[in-house]
């Protein structure tokens, strides 16, 4: 444009209005969601075993058989979102795709999703967007970490999520499916694949699913998303990367004081990635556990305190290599703790995590969390 | 940076942040648009003519045009500040 | 897909690669590195523009490693960073640029002999680990950090060849004159980097003049043309004659403020010439106070002396390497580094 007439100049900066107030009323983007948006439909045999091996040789499950996505259930599942239908989500990683809500409900309903739990998966995809969680460090690296979804408030019971006994376990379809819909949305959307981007060394059942709620009627204390700053009455998911919880077995020990000596004995084994990792450890402490730590006079806070001050490593422990790579890796300890001869498990005391659920029993599970900068809360947009 | 991969990664990760875009849809109606003319030549008449199709067009108020000391220097933090009071919409023109 | 990433397809697969294979920083390697300082790791060294990202010694080690470096080439990596950031020195234009030029450092100085670093006869090319290394270090970081990388800031037409590395000595051992940086006021025990915005180096090749005058002539020539920018702009540019070119001069008894002088006399066109071709516009000509309809007024390719980056390198041979600038939104720079 320097060497053209003024009114050629003129004449295509008319033509190009059009497109900047395109891009200013619709987004720039306009165009590469509306073909993302174009629906994919395919023909498949009605067989449902055929179905079944399609899918699977796909790629597109994780092992398990999935519900297939046909129309209606798809419509159905978008109809609960909460939420504009040509919204999108993203960008993904690693492939940084960005996901039309109709792509997300496939995967919801592949994952065997109700639609009034479609809110609850977005809010969480949301959530491990986010760029404290640092999603990409978690689906790509050699270590074992996972996208942990926590829910809260008053939409666990609504949706009859499991809280309570055998909260990480089988059996409970909301917890089992939300976990499960995050998971086919970031292999399907996000392209994470084993071998490809995905290069865990091991992996864990976390992958499969890795979802949920909090225990808030027994637990003594302000609930997680409470603590985070949001009313009681607020629902909400909280993602962080977590790793296999690690059972901590308070055998014979009576008073709060013993089972936080088991605690602090759990984190100072080496080796667990929040030694490497300034991202705050997470504890799921069974109602008992809750109950006998405030009945000795504990809350969260005097628990943070405590972890913070005695789950502590000697340096000498390690070689001069790995203390080396501490210096680095847990540069704001090393500048803050105060303690050059020790290596603890969180950086500050309130970036360590507690969540009471579970069902009776005297255990607990330390989550060692790793990769996200601090754990990142959404609410829950659901449809009224 | 350093990760599991056994070596370091020093990518950085500004590269990777995304500024989101405010949201959309926006209505342009009523709206106060600022220009910013990078000082290349014609640039002042591809702006005024989209400035003026805004107006016309698509209900924009206001135009506003502002320049650059010269197109190599970023623009400097007090023009950026004074735009940002006075604007709600900003279009910059970029290269040559 | 194997599970094992192959650590040379990892960064050559980067966005912000240069094109040829790194040494893969390991922590170790780093360690290594970083005994070429005594400086803090963590200490800031600058934020690379446009993007921004912080510079940290440890950083820079980082990228010196992998440019290919030796802890001993890493003091004159880390004054090249803490110069270029200058905000007079406009990198961030520079990154931006469609204009393939490139921050030129001269490195001046005893310890630029020590490490290695070449200022003879192919010195503007490949072969020379401390020249390569201690550009492409740079250029790394005007990458990664700055994110000056096509299609993110940067608007390049072409870019150029010595974007991948553009870094040098003088040729102490055969200069008549003093250093750069001596005729600057530094002393010769100093260590400096001096640098300047330039494009790649035209080669002025002369095996006919016998005495300086037409000498002096041919490359001011060279240093003009129809399509530069420095023709338009207070800019620097950048000349390296040649040991046999600058003894010509020497031998005549020409000291090097007479060579330079006598190069900013002689190196310009008359605006008619200027006007046939290239970037001549009456707007450019009224910024440089010349008046567009007087073809016989005499522009100077060098406004400001103080501009000229004249200086002696190469090999044997009649040639002088003319490097042409930019626009004086860029200042040239020059520092003592720390060793």
């Amino acid at each position: 444009m320097h060497t053209a007439s003024a009114s050629l100049v003129e004449q295509r900066a008319r033509d190009a209005a059009q497109t900047i107030a395109k891009a200013l009323i619709e987004g720039a983007d306009a165009t590469a969601r509306a073909e993302d948006a174009q629906q994919d439909q395919i023909e498949i045999d009605a067989d449902p075993a055929a179905m079944q091996e399609y899918f699977f040789d796909q790629g597109w499950t994780d092992g398990l058989p999935v519900t297939p996505p046909v129309a209606e259930s798809v419509a159905a599942m978008l109809a609960a979102a909460g939420r504009a239908h040509d919204a999108t989500i993203g960008p993904i990683p690693p492939h940084m795709r960005v996901a039309t809500l109709e792509k997300l409900a496939v995967n919801a309903v592949m994952a065997g999703c109700r639609p009034e739990y479609f809110p609850v998966v977005l809010a969480a995809l949301e959530a491990a967007l986010d760029d404290n969680v640092r999603l990409y460090g978690i689906q790509t690296a050699t270590n074992t970490s996972s996208p942990l979804i926590i829910v809260n408030g008053p939409i666990v019971k609504t949706l009859k999520l499991n809280a309570r006994g055998n909260v990480f376990g089988q059996g409970n379809r909301a917890n089992a499916t939300i976990g499960r819909a995050l998971q086919l949305i970031l292999r399907n959307i996000g392209g994470d694949l084993p071998g490809e981007t995905d290069m865990a060394t091991h992996g864990h059942a976390g992958k499969l699913t890795f979802c949920i709620a909090e225990n808030e009627d027994e637990s003594p204390w302000d609930p997680l998303h409470v603590e985070r700053g949001f009313m009681r009455s607020e629902s909400t998911v909280t993602v962080i990367g977590g790793s296999s919880p690690q059972n901590v077995f308070t055998y014979g020990c009576e008073t709060g004081e013993e089972v936080l000596e088991h605690f602090i004995g759990a984190l100072t084994g080496l080796g667990h990635n929040n030694i490497i990792f300034p991202t705050g450890p997470l504890f799921v402490l069974s109602p008992e556990h809750a109950h006998t730590l405030a009945r000795d006079g504990y809350n969260k806070e005097r628990i943070k305190q405590r972890i913070f001050e005695k789950a502590r490593i000697p340096l000498s422990r390690f070689s001069k290599r790995t203390v080396a790579g501490l210096h680095h890796r847990r540069a704001r300890w090393f500048a803050e703790a105060g303690d050059a001869r020790h290596i603890g498990v969180a950086d500050r005391p309130q970036d360590i995590n507690i969540v009471v659920a579970g069902g009776a029993g005297i255990h607990s599970q330390f989550v060692p969390t790793s990769f996200s900068y601090e754990p990142v809360t959404r609410l829950i947009r659901a449809k009224e | 940076m350093t990760s599991d991969l056994g070596f370091i990664d020093p990518t950085a990760s500004k590269h990777r942040t995304k500024i989101a875009p405010a949201p959309r849809s926006m209505d342009l109606s009523n709206k106060v648009v600022g220009l910013l003319d990078n000082t290349k030549e014609q640039g002042d008449i591809i702006l005024e003519t989209v400035g003026a199709a805004l107006r016309e067009r698509y209900g924009v108020a206001k135009v506003i045009m502002h320049r650059k000391e010269f197109f190599s220097k970023p623009a400097s933090g007090e023009l950026i500040d004074a735009m940002a009071q006075q604007v709600q919409i900003a279009i910059a023109a970029v290269g040559g | 897909m194997a599970g094992k990433i192959d650590e040379f397809e990892f960064f050559l697969e980067k966005e912000w690669s240069d094109g040829f294979p790194v040494v893969t920083p390991t922590e170790e390697r780093v360690q290594w590195m970083l005994k070429g300082t005594r400086r803090d790791p963590d200490a800031v060294i600058g934020r690379v523009p446009p993007a921004g990202e912080v510079a940290t010694v440890r950083t820079i080690a980082i990228h010196a490693l992998m440019a290919g470096c030796k802890p001993e080439y890493l003091p004159v990596v880390l004054g090249a960073v803490e110069l270029i950031v200058r905000e007079e020195f406009n990198m961030g234009g520079v990154q931006c640029t469609m204009h393939g030029v490139a921050p030129l450092m001269i490195v001046n100085g005893p310890y630029a002999h020590k490490i290695g670093l070449h200022g003879g006869n192919g010195c503007f090319g490949p072969g020379f680990r401390a020249n390569a290394t201690i550009g492409r270090a740079i250029r790394l970081m005007l990458l990664n950090l700055g994110g000056g990388i096509p299609g993110l800031a940067s608007a390049t037409v072409f870019s150029s060849p010595i974007r991948y590395t553009a870094c040098l000595a003088e040729n102490s051992e055969y200069s008549p004159w003093e250093s750069l940086a001596v005729s600057r006021g530094y002393s010769p025990d100093d260590n400096v980097i001096s640098s300047v915005m330039v494009e790649s180096p035209r080669l002025h090749f002369d095996d006919v003049s016998t005495e300086p005058e037409r000498l002096l002539r041919g490359i001011a020539d060279s240093m003009t043309s129809t399509g530069s920018w420095h023709m338009w702009f207070r800019s620097g540019i950048a000349v390296a004659m040649s040991p046999q070119h600058a003894k010509l001069c020497a031998d005549a008894g020409m000291s090097r403020a007479d060579t330079h002088s006598r190069l900013c006399e002689l190196a310009g066109r008359t605006q008619g010439n200027l006007k046939r071709g290239g970037n001549w516009r009456p707007e450019r000509a009224r910024a440089m106070d010349a008046d567009p309809d007087d073809d016989n007024c005499f522009i100077k390719a060098v406004k400001d002396p103080a501009t000229l980056q004249l200086f002696v390198a190469g090999g044997m041979g009649p040639i002088t390497a003319v490097c042409h600038g930019w626009n004086d939104s860029s200042r040239p720079v020059h520092a003592k580094y720390e060793v």
